[in-house]
């Protein structure tokens, strides 16, 4: 690309041009380079640039998501309806609920490129490892092998695991602002962490997340790949960022749960109380506000932002050892089994793919789990070399 | 290799020599993009979904015999554009109290329409916005919508929409220049 050509253009040029909508339209890592060059080269192009901007993704089309099932082409032969159970409502789940809001982000984290927050942060991905691990910002490394682990990190820079401490009380006053620990947690197993500012962050399977030993700054920022559930301690002076590769959350104080995996196809948040904004995670993002009660989806193939309504409670139940589903395909459901319980889920054979309803224990083993929803999904399960095999 | 990491050629050469997996794989990723497209002509969403299910029985029908294609998605808009105006013309032969005219009308819901609710920063400006996208043509919102949510060439739009490239710039860069005319009105 040339940028000599671009020096004398109007923002209607800019906004027609198709290099300029290319890379306001779709995250490349090259053009963002150019276009940031070009702005530092040309800051008296800023105002163009920024309402072109503007335009192009005003002129976008929100468009509803089409129903899954209606995606399956329907050669004219029998067809086999999924069968679905009532819908479970617990109470109990609900009022849990109340108070968390969940956010579900896709992908794993390689850089933050926002201006105004800070240095990249790459996180290492441990999904498949054996054990839990906790890399200090020195280097060193701890593994873990419990199933369940309680990471404490408090303010006075004590960091314990499993109530063993890691990191003694700092005596020095001098504290390291960008020093940041990362938790690694693989397919299998979960963590509890406590931050300094007593924000306390469940960490679901196969899950990594980065968070600074003392939150100097004037914002607190995390990030993550995975998911997780947040409980945020409010601080009006020092807004939580929850950062992830494709999206980005910002909160005063709230509780909630954030999610992000590389293998989903979208990246989405979910708000049961307060007030979150999230943003695709770029050079000038529109943010959007959620509202209790609310989803915000990053797809990832259109690469646009969207929000809905959903039940919340079907995004924070995992938090609580269960999975309540309603109307869920049934391959959606084994990917969360699979990182959950950390074993091979294989579809051999369905003929037509089944949607499951209702409401997954999961202290239960997996293969108790599996037989549930084949109950109810007209299929079989059988149990072969340490994998679960479905078929029709 | 998986068809979703196979290019459009690929895709499409798999199709035409019979593969089931080639036409599920077609029908799940262009389904809603056909469907969205066409239920911004009509409301009558069963009108948009026979005429899908006919394009792909048609597709499937000829699968031999149909032309090469790097661009499925150009490929199936173009053909799926002919079909939907056939058979809205028809459905409209019957009905005398919707006369049909040339200009098919194009309703789009505009992202800038979320601005306003909850930004107050952008409030004044995507309301100017949103006023001067409601004094768009039928044709140039269809040819903004092809252009910025579906991110296609102006010589592709200009082949779907059935006019020369010329006149496919024009109605984008005067769309453009209203958009922008209502951005700068600054009282």
């Amino acid at each position: 690309m040339n940028s000599e050509k671009y020096v004398a253009f109007t923002t209607e040029e800019f906004v027609l041009d198709d290099d300029f909508m290319r890379w306001v339209l779709q995250t490349d890592e090259e053009s963002d380079r150019f276009w940031k060059a070009f702005l530092l080269q040309h800051p008296e192009k800023r105002e163009e640039l920024e309402e072109a901007v503007y335009i192009i993704r005003s002129l976008r089309a929100v468009e509803p998501p089409v129903p899954l099932q209606k995606l399956k082409y329907r050669h004219p032969k029998k067809q086999i309806t999924a069968s679905n159970r009532g819908k479970i409502g617990t109470q109990l789940l609900k009022i849990a609920a109340m108070f968390v809001f969940i956010v579900t982000l896709g992908g794993l984290l390689y850089y933050y490129q926002h201006q105004q927050i800070g240095s990249p942060v790459e996180l290492t991905d441990g999904r498949y490892s054996e054990n839990g691990r906790i890399i200090l910002p020195d280097g060193t490394i701890s593994e873990f092998e419990s199933k369940e682990t309680v990471i404490q990190q408090t303010a006075s820079g004590n960091l314990t695991v499993n109530n063993d401490t890691l990191l003694p009380k700092e005596r020095k006053t001098t504290k390291d602002e960008s020093a940041m620990a990362q938790v690694i947690i693989p397919y299998g197993k979960r963590s509890e962490i406590t931050l300094a500012d007593g924000t306390r962050i469940w960490l679901n399977a196969g899950s990594t997340l980065s968070y600074p030993i003392h939150f100097t700054k004037n914002r607190r920022e995390v990030y993550l790949s995975g998911e997780a559930f947040f409980e945020v301690t409010s601080d009006d002076a020092k807004p939580f960022y929850v950062i992830t590769n494709d999206m980005k959350i910002r909160v005063t104080g709230t509780r909630f749960n954030v999610t992000s995996y590389n293998n989903d196809a979208v990246t989405q948040a979910v708000l049961v109380e307060g007030t979150i904004e999230a943003s695709k995670n770029r050079l000038f993002g529109r943010s959007v506000e959620l509202s209790p009660g609310e989803r915000v989806v990053y797809d990832r193939e259109e690469k646009i932002l969207q929000k809905d309504k959903v039940d919340v409670a079907l995004y924070s139940s995992w938090v609580n050892g269960y999975l309540i589903i309603e109307n869920e395909p049934v391959e959606e459901i084994f990917k969360k089994l699979e990182r959950y319980y950390n074993q091979q889920i294989v579809v051999e054979e369905l003929n037509d793919i089944p949607r499951f309803t209702g409401k997954l224990n999961l202290a239960d083993d997996l293969e108790k789990v599996l037989r549930n929803i084949a109950f109810s999904g007209s299929f079989r399960v059988v149990n072969e070399d340490k994998r679960y095999i479905i078929q029709q | 290799m998986k068809l979703s990491d196979m290019t459009d050629s690929g895709v499409w050469l798999s199709f035409k020599r019979g593969d089931k997996k080639a036409v599920s794989f077609i029908y799940r990723e262009y389904y809603p993009v056909l469907l969205r497209y066409g239920l911004k002509f009509t409301h009558h969403s069963s009108l948009v979904e026979d005429t899908i299910q006919d394009l792909f029985a048609e597709l499937i029908k000829n699968h031999k015999t149909v032309g090469d294609t790097d661009n499925i998605l150009f490929y199936l808009l173009k053909s799926f554009r002919r079909k939907l105006f056939r058979k809205l013309e028809k459905a409209h032969r019957y009905d005398l109290t919707d006369v049909m005219t040339d200009d098919h009308p194009f309703e789009v819901v505009w992202s800038v329409e979320q601005d306003i609710i909850g930004n107050e920063e952008n409030e004044h400006r995507s309301a100017m916005l949103l006023k001067a996208l409601g004094t768009l043509t039928s044709r140039q919102k269809e040819a903004v919508y092809l252009r910025f949510t579906k991110e296609l060439d102006y010589a592709v739009i200009a082949e779907i929409m059935n006019i020369s490239i010329e006149a496919c710039r024009n109605l984008i860069s005067n769309a453009v220049s209203s958009m922008r005319r209502g951005v700068k009105r600054k009282d």
